[in-house]
């Protein structure tokens, strides 16, 4: 008997995601849940927020974390213009130790996001990070592109009022300290509804998965 | 051939006769004789001459600006020697037509034509620009061995198979040469004497093999030999005219009379005397200019320039399996001293296509202070190139993949800091020290992976993710706040009472308004300051 199903990328419609699709669990369940099994890989995700110090990196460590044991050694990670310096010490502690870390900073949106698609194009690295204030519609539209056909994960932090304009990411999150967790509102995700979500995140900067 | 038969069963050892006396016995097998030589067959060399007529007009040309040499050709024109007589050595076309020949003296020429222009021999540039032509002769064979002034023999027994045989090969050179506007007569046979000299004389191409080698010779005349005119002269007198005619001659004699060396040269051109030849070797440095016909004011012109020049780059390195690891180009300027743009690369490399996209990004940053009128790249060191072999069954955890994926970050690395600065990238390392600003310690030059373990000691409170480049002055208004609010007991850093930078700190995690979570000290050694030092991300 033929199974439509079997087909990759054929899914029912009340189900909206596919199945077969690769996904690297976020490491928080409620997300997981969310964006149907973890995030599509390799994926640009966009994360929107306006503060910082609020879990917006321990969002991806565990995604950061998996994808150090994909690629051969050393990882390279590249931070491009992030808002303040990450620390070295705190990184080892939480796992990513071993990995090069590249980081620019000082740069303009247009170069962010110039150098970001050589990043993700080169096939050099596992992850880029950026922080951009404003994205002109094309650039954003070239770095999607530049993910699709590569293997890298790009990872772009943008302020909230990016909300409003439309985005080629794979996976769009808006996300704001709520108490001692995070609210997370999942705004796109590739086959899956949008919805609101609250993550406990304060453990996790307390006590750093990866003890040395 | 004779073939010697080595004896397949060793010979019976002697037999002992009993009755015989005792004696001292031998345990040496009994000698078989000794081993034969074994029969070398030396491969027998081709040689193919390049012989390049009117090589003084082309060199003395070549010297020349665009400009000069349009008008210069138009006019009949000549080079002549610095010898007293100041003989015609070349001329082109428009000078033949009066009558003019290699070999007139200056005066006879003037005679024939007033209106011929004359240039001096520029021997320097003939031997530089044989040089270059020999330097591209490397894409057929190793054994490249310029013969000044202006032929170059190659050996290329082992190209034949390699080019589809031996005519396809000389169609192939004659072709090559004829694109870049050159016109070299062709001999091939089995000596270097015999290839040039028949090259001489040759106006189509000629393969002469071993066996037809001294009929084909003998039909040469004498002049092919280039000896002194004193030399040709005397053996016209006696009648020899050809090389035939030389190698009729008694040998005893004819050493006699035209020189034991000559003797000798004829020898190896017959192949009985073994032949020596120095083989070319190219510079160790690269150097091309380019004079510039026009003045150039923008960088995105010159950079389609700089392209051809780096595509010469690539063939040249290709040719002699090298990579370069910096490239210097040199823009000049009429009047000012010139621009330099120097291209660092991480790793040496022989892709020119990588290194004309950091050109590309480095011009777009440099300010042209005046029009440049000529360009040059240097290359003062060169590299053999790196040696890529790949895995049959490539796999992901391979070294292979390892080594690919190290290549493709150093261009990374060389892309970025093309565009963004050469300090701009750093990479994030650590050092042993207490200190949280002194144990994060970013590198712009050894790009080395995060190495912590022998750093960190176990006990180690959490870090914070991010920290502040300056530490943040907290607001005295908000000190007691902040005293309620902190989290945990707090974490006296008490370090660096050896240098300059002591400090007395205790450290608390707070959590601003914001639902921030931040990393605040209280500085005991400057009357209890507060301040923001980093944010748990």
């Amino acid at each position: 008997m033929f199974d439509p199903l079997q087909i990759p990328n054929v899914w029912r419609a009340q189900s909206l995601h596919s199945h077969n699709a690769a996904v690297e669990p976020t490491g928080f369940e409620p997300l997981d849940g969310a964006l149907g099994g973890g995030w599509p890989i390799p994926a640009l995700l966009e994360i929107l927020t306006d503060d910082y110090g609020i879990g917006e990196l321990q969002l991806i460590l565990p995604l950061l974390r998996a994808l150090t044991k994909r690629a051969p050694p050393p990882p390279l990670f590249v931070w491009l213009n992030p808002p303040h310096h990450p620390n070295a010490v705190a990184l080892a502690q939480h796992g990513l130790a071993e990995c090069h870390h590249w980081l620019v900073t000082d740069l303009s949106s247009r170069n962010t996001l110039w150098s970001m698609e050589r990043a993700l194009k080169a096939d050099a690295c596992s992850a880029v990070l950026a922080w951009v204030t404003d994205a002109d519609a094309a650039g954003l539209r070239r770095i999607r592109l530049a993910v699709s056909t590569g293997s890298v994960h790009g990872v772009l932090y943008r302020p909230r009022s990016a909300a409003a304009q439309p985005s080629p990411a794979h996976v769009r999150l808006q996300i704001a300290a709520q108490g001692t967790s995070l609210h997370v509102k999942v705004l796109k995700a590739q086959g899956r509804k949008p919805s609101e979500l609250l993550l406990d995140i304060d453990s996790r900067r307390l006590q750093p998965e990866a003890r040395l | 051939m004779k073939s010697v038969q080595l004896p397949l069963i060793p010979p019976a050892p002697e037999k002992r006769r009993p009755n015989a006396s005792p004696r001292i016995l031998s345990v040496v097998p009994p000698p078989t004789g000794p081993a034969p030589a074994p029969i070398v067959r030396r491969r027998r060399a081709i040689w193919l001459a390049l012989h390049f007529p009117d090589w003084p007009l082309r060199a003395a040309l070549s010297a020349l600006s665009a400009a000069e040499r349009a008008i210069l050709e138009a006019q009949p024109l000549a080079v002549v020697d610095g010898d007293r007589r100041s003989t015609v050595l070349a001329c082109n076309v428009a000078a033949t037509t009066f009558g003019i020949r290699a070999g007139h003296s200056l005066n006879a020429a003037i005679a024939l034509s007033a209106d011929v222009q004359f240039l001096p021999r520029n021997s320097a540039q003939e031997i530089q620009l044989l040089n270059e032509v020999a330097g591209q002769c490397q894409q057929y064979t190793s054994s490249v061995s310029p013969q000044p002034p202006n032929e170059i023999a190659l050996e290329v027994r082992g190209s034949l198979r390699l080019f589809g045989g031996l005519n396809n090969f000389v169609e192939r050179i004659r072709q090559d040469f004829h694109r870049r506007g050159f016109a070299p007569q062709l001999a091939m046979s089995p000596t270097v004497h015999s290839s040039l000299w028949l090259s001489r004389v040759a106006k189509e191409p000629t393969i002469v093999g071993p066996r037809d080698l001294i009929r084909s010779l003998s039909r040469l005349p004498v002049n092919a030999l280039l000896w002194p005119s004193e030399v040709e002269l005397r053996l016209a007198r006696f009648g020899v005219l050809t090389i035939g005619d030389l190698l009729r001659l008694p040998r005893g004699g004819l050493a006699r009379r035209i020189g034991y060396e000559r003797l000798t040269e004829l020898d190896a051109a017959v192949g009985r005397h073994p032949e020596v030849r120095r083989y070319f070797a190219s510079a160790e440095t690269y150097e091309d200019r380019v004079p510039l016909d026009f003045e150039i004011e923008t960088t995105g012109l010159l950079g389609v320039i700089l392209e051809k020049s780096l595509k010469r780059l690539q063939l040249f390195l290709t040719r002699r399996s090298l990579s370069v690891d910096c490239i210097r180009i040199a823009l000049r300027h009429r009047e000012q001293a010139s621009t330099p743009v120097t291209l660092g690369l991480a790793r040496p490399t022989a892709d020119m296509q990588h290194v004309t996209e950091l050109m590309r990004e480095q011009l777009a940053r440099v300010q042209l202070p005046s029009p440049v009128s000529a360009l040059s790249i240097t290359v003062q060191q060169l590299h053999p190139a790196p040696k890529a072999t790949q895995e049959l069954f490539g796999t992901a955890g391979s070294s292979e993949a390892t080594a690919a994926r190290a290549d493709a970050q150093a261009r990374l690395l060389e892309q970025l800091r093309s565009r963004l600065g050469q300090t701009s990238v750093s990479s994030l390392q650590s050092r042993a020290d207490y200190r949280p600003e002194r144990a994060h310690a970013p590198a712009s030059t050894n790009m080395q992976p995060l190495t912590l373990r022998e750093h960190l000691p176990e006990s180690l409170a959490p870090r914070p993710l991010w920290l502040l480049s300056q530490p943040y002055d907290v607001r005295p208004a908000a000190h007691r706040t902040l005293r309620k609010q902190s989290l945990s007991a707090p974490e006296r850093i008490e370090s660096g009472w050896w240098d300059d930078d002591f400090c007395v700190r205790d450290y608390h995690r707070v959590t601003s308004p914001l639902g921030a979570l931040g990393w605040v000290y209280r500085d005991r050694l400057h009357s209890g300051q507060w301040r923001l030092h980093g944010l748990f991300g």
